[in-house]
């Protein structure tokens, strides 16, 4: 039994449908993160499962549970679905403690669950704290001790982490996903910065439109997206034109290049070789091209090279800086490529 | 249909806009400075500037006039109208404006500025661009106000539409032609609404704010500076409070008749009861349109709001009428009780209670009531725990200024009241109509006393910036 499982399901705010026949499934104690840039249709998404839309079709299930389809509307207050919304969303009016106990049923254990839970975002001295005082982290802790409080059985974050400076932001992100294992809470969380999704979840779908592009591990959308839009979702990614000749061997400007494939391509089917800037390493002898710029990182450097027949091509430098700009560098090709057939080029599934 | 063609029709209708027009500008001219120096200017008692600035909301038009009159008996006219209806209504547009430099972002002007703006045309293009869609609603009910108000133009002998309504229903009972009249009237009105929210336009709501707030900090001003704001603020509060109130303590000193207490202290009751009252209702009818139009934009919503604003383009004359014929005829039960008068303040000045609520909702974000409800509560309960809960200043503000309008109207309490029943407003009608001036005295300024409670309450509610919520509760008095 998967703890959400969404299926084929539409929804809009009246005239067009914003997300479009979506298909979903998250098992239970998992994090599931909704990747897309802004205006992909994450957010109504989110709305559409925790009930703040109806959706115009399709069936939603919590825990084999149905509370959406054509004859079934369950309102959110009875969904139990924690919420983490962008910025916290605390009540301002409320202090820590009063914030997270919200939800909670006044009987004997509540007070003994609210400094349970605030023991777990680690706050119990700011208990008595209001909204305003705390920093972005704190109040993105108070946030989710407040969702955990129902015991729910899913929480969905949506983009928690976007008011967080880069710094604090790793180190909140790290916390609550350590919180939400611990807890064995299966969650969703949405948001657009790909490191974020790729470090965090254990399956992503991406969104893109409306639609869900691809779903899968991080790893294998990473190293074998299903399209081009797909794997640039991810982060950069070099698109080399090729033909295939073997099951697993294209023809390319640089030679022949190995890939994966999701399905048999016939031989001879134009399209593109995908591959990730750190497939491509420098060496002493392979494909020559000009070094075009640099971007240091620090701990490595991404370059931008052209090669003779002028596509350019970017490659992670994991020694950090052993090239300048104008310098001749050879390229040596590893083996985890993509092979995306022209006809799918779009992402169109 | 002879009345349209009448050229003095259309005379009167130009002589009603530039009045409104004139009016507006004026009180632009005044709340702008005003609001400017108080939030930019280190003045000496700046909330008692504050609240002074917003007590000639207390007093009534046809007072003021009275006690201008009174000292000045050559005033007439058009431009003595302009001014006593400037004096007494500038509060409307002044609260909003100076709620909106005090909650506008300041970065952008930082930006500005950063960008090579002086400091005037840095302002001008960004928190007072802020600021216009609350100008503006105040400059709606500004204009709205002088669209009907009869007490002041009377006194000057200004021939404005209200007037012309008025003499021609009293003249020839030619109900016909006083309909038309009023009918053009509404017009005038809506045209002043379509204005507004044009000028209104597509306003970011949410303002999003992250981490603190950014506060421009009072300027550093020179003591040229400082010693002119303090010589504005004296000059505001002695031409719209001191001259009206000394006028009717002069007049009182020259008055003869003893005074009633009794009287007295009963129409004071009767005047607060029943505005309460009227408050109480205008808050009920308000919240769930408020509730409705301030999240859901659409045709619909619009079409019941500017409904809701008809009332207060309508004279009190016209609204009194229409509720004695509609209670002698499908509510006989009620016809002149006290609940039907104070359900006529209730109409007439919802759209103050409405505009209030509204603004109060609009600065709440839903995000809230949706986190409410995934923690198991109801829609309502969720609406009541959060943007209820956040909004009750800017709800009571509403309730507050309707309470304070109802003290002040004349028209629709002597239409309506039950038998022997007085007000101050009424009292002082009555005393006047004997040209007993003097006696008038008292209860007009028994009528200035009572409603600068609510008028200072109203000012601390504004004032009030509740230092446990980041974001100050955006009060707006108007539509």
């Amino acid at each position: 039994m998967k703890a959400i499982e969404v299926s084929g399901v539409s929804a809009g705010y009246g005239g067009e449908p914003v997300i479009k026949e979506i298909d979903l499934a998250v098992d239970s104690q998992q994090l599931l993160a909704i990747l897309g840039r802004s205006g992909s249709g994450k957010s109504t998404l989110v709305k559409t499962i925790t009930g703040f839309i109806r959706p115009l079709c399709g069936k939603i299930f919590l825990d084999g549970v149905q509370v959406a389809g054509p004859e079934v509307f369950v309102p959110p207050e009875l969904r139990n679905i924690g919420l983490v919304p962008q910025e916290g969303g605390l009540f301002p009016h409320l202090s820590v403690a009063q914030n997270v106990e919200f939800g909670i049923r006044k009987d004997a254990g509540k007070d003994l669950r609210v400094q349970e839970l605030l023991e777990l975002v680690d706050l119990r001295e700011l208990a008595r704290a209001r909204p305003q005082e705390l920093s972005g982290g704190q109040q993105q802790r108070v946030s989710l001790a407040r969702a955990l409080a129902r015991r729910p059985s899913v929480i969905l974050l949506d983009e928690p982490f976007n008011a967080l400076d880069a710094t604090l932001r790793d180190h909140v992100r790290a916390d609550i996903a350590e919180i939400l294992s611990h807890t064995s809470t299966t969650a969703i969380l949405v948001t657009h910065d790909q490191d974020e999704a790729l470090s965090t979840a254990h399956s992503i779908a991406l969104m893109d439109l409306g639609r869900i592009l691809a779903f899968g591990s991080p790893q294998s959308l990473y190293q074998s997206p299903n399209s081009i839009p797909a794997a640039k979702l991810l982060g950069p990614i070099n698109e080399i034109p090729g033909t295939v000749a073997s099951e697993h061997i294209a023809d390319t400007e640089f030679g022949e290049m190995t890939f994966d494939t999701h399905e048999l391509t016939e031989v001879g089917t134009r399209g593109t070789v995908l591959t990730r800037p750190e497939s491509i390493d420098f060496g002493n002898q392979g494909t020559s091209a000009l070094v075009e710029s640099i971007r240091f990182h620090g701990h490595q450097a991404m370059v931008t090279v052209i090669t003779q027949s002028g596509l350019r091509l970017k490659v992670r430098d994991e020694q950090s800086v052993t090239s300048h700009i104008g310098d001749t560098v050879q390229l040596v090709f590893n083996d985890v490529n993509t092979f995306i057939p022209a006809s799918q080029a779009s992402g169109r599934l | 249909m002879e009345v349209l063609s009448r050229g003095r029709t259309w005379e009167t209708a130009g002589t009603s806009l530039g009045l409104a027009f004139t009016v507006i500008i004026a009180s632009l001219a005044i709340s702008y400075p005003t609001a400017l120096i108080l939030t930019r200017v280190h003045v000496p008692f700046p909330r008692s500037f504050f609240t002074l600035a917003v007590l000639p909301l207390a007093i009534p038009s046809y007072v003021a006039a009275y006690a201008w009159l009174a000292q000045f008996p050559a005033m007439s006219g058009f431009w003595a109208a302009a001014l006593i209806l400037t004096l007494v209504s500038f509060p409307y547009t002044f609260l909003p404006i100076i709620v909106s430099l005090r909650t506008s972002d300041h970065s952008l002007e930082q930006v500005a500025r950063s960008l090579g703006r002086t400091p005037i045309t840095a302002f001008l293009a960004t928190s007072f661009r802020q600021s216009t869609p609350a100008a503006a609603a105040g400059s709606l009910l500004i204009g709205l106000y002088v669209l009907s108000d009869f007490g002041v133009v009377a006194l000057f002998r200004v021939d404005t539409f209200t007037r012309v309504i008025y003499s021609t229903y009293r003249a020839s009972f030619d109900k016909t032609s006083a309909a038309v009249l009023a009918g053009i009237l509404v017009l005038l009105a809506i045209i002043l609404i379509s204005l507004e929210r044009k000028a209104r336009g597509r306003t970011l709501r949410y303002r999003p704010d992250r981490g603190v707030a950014n506060s421009l900090s009072r300027l550093t001003s020179t003591r040229g500076i400082r010693s002119a704001s303090v010589a504005w603020l004296t000059g505001l509060a002695t031409t719209s409070l001191l001259i009206p109130t000394a006028s009717l303590f002069i007049l009182m000193s020259e008055g003869t008749r003893a005074l009633d207490w009794g009287e007295l202290t009963t129409a004071v009751i009767n005047t607060v009861v029943v505005s309460f009252v009227g408050a109480v209702i205008a808050v009920g009818l308000a919240l769930p349109i408020a509730a409705l139009t301030s999240r859901f934009r659409n045709r619909k919503s619009a079409a019941i709001e500017s409904l809701s604003y008809s009332g207060l383009a309508l004279p009190g004359v016209v609204i009194g009428l229409s509720l004695v014929f509609l209670s002698i005829n499908v509510f006989p039960a009620i016809y002149q009780s006290f609940f039907l008068l104070a359900f006529a303040y209730a109409v007439l000045f919802l759209p103050k209670s409405l505009g209030a609520s509204r603004s109060a909702f609009e600065s709440t974000p839903p995000v809230l009531e949706q986190v409410a409800r995934s923690l198991g509560k109801k829609p309502m309960s969720a609406w009541m725990f959060t943007t209820g809960r956040l909004s009750l200043t800017g709800v009571a503000a509403g309730g507050l200024l309707v309470m304070l309008t109802s003290m002040k109207e004349l028209p629709a309490t002597l239409m309506l009241r039950p038998t022997g029943f007085e007000t101050l407003a009424t009292e002082l009608w009555n005393r006047t109509e004997l040209a007993a001036y003097g006696a008038a005295v008292p209860y007009a300024l028994a009528l200035i006393a009572v409603a600068a409670i609510p008028a200072f309450l109203l000012s601390k509610a504004i004032l009030v910036t509740k230092s446990e919520e980041k974001r100050p509760t955006e009060i707006s008095i108007s539509a």
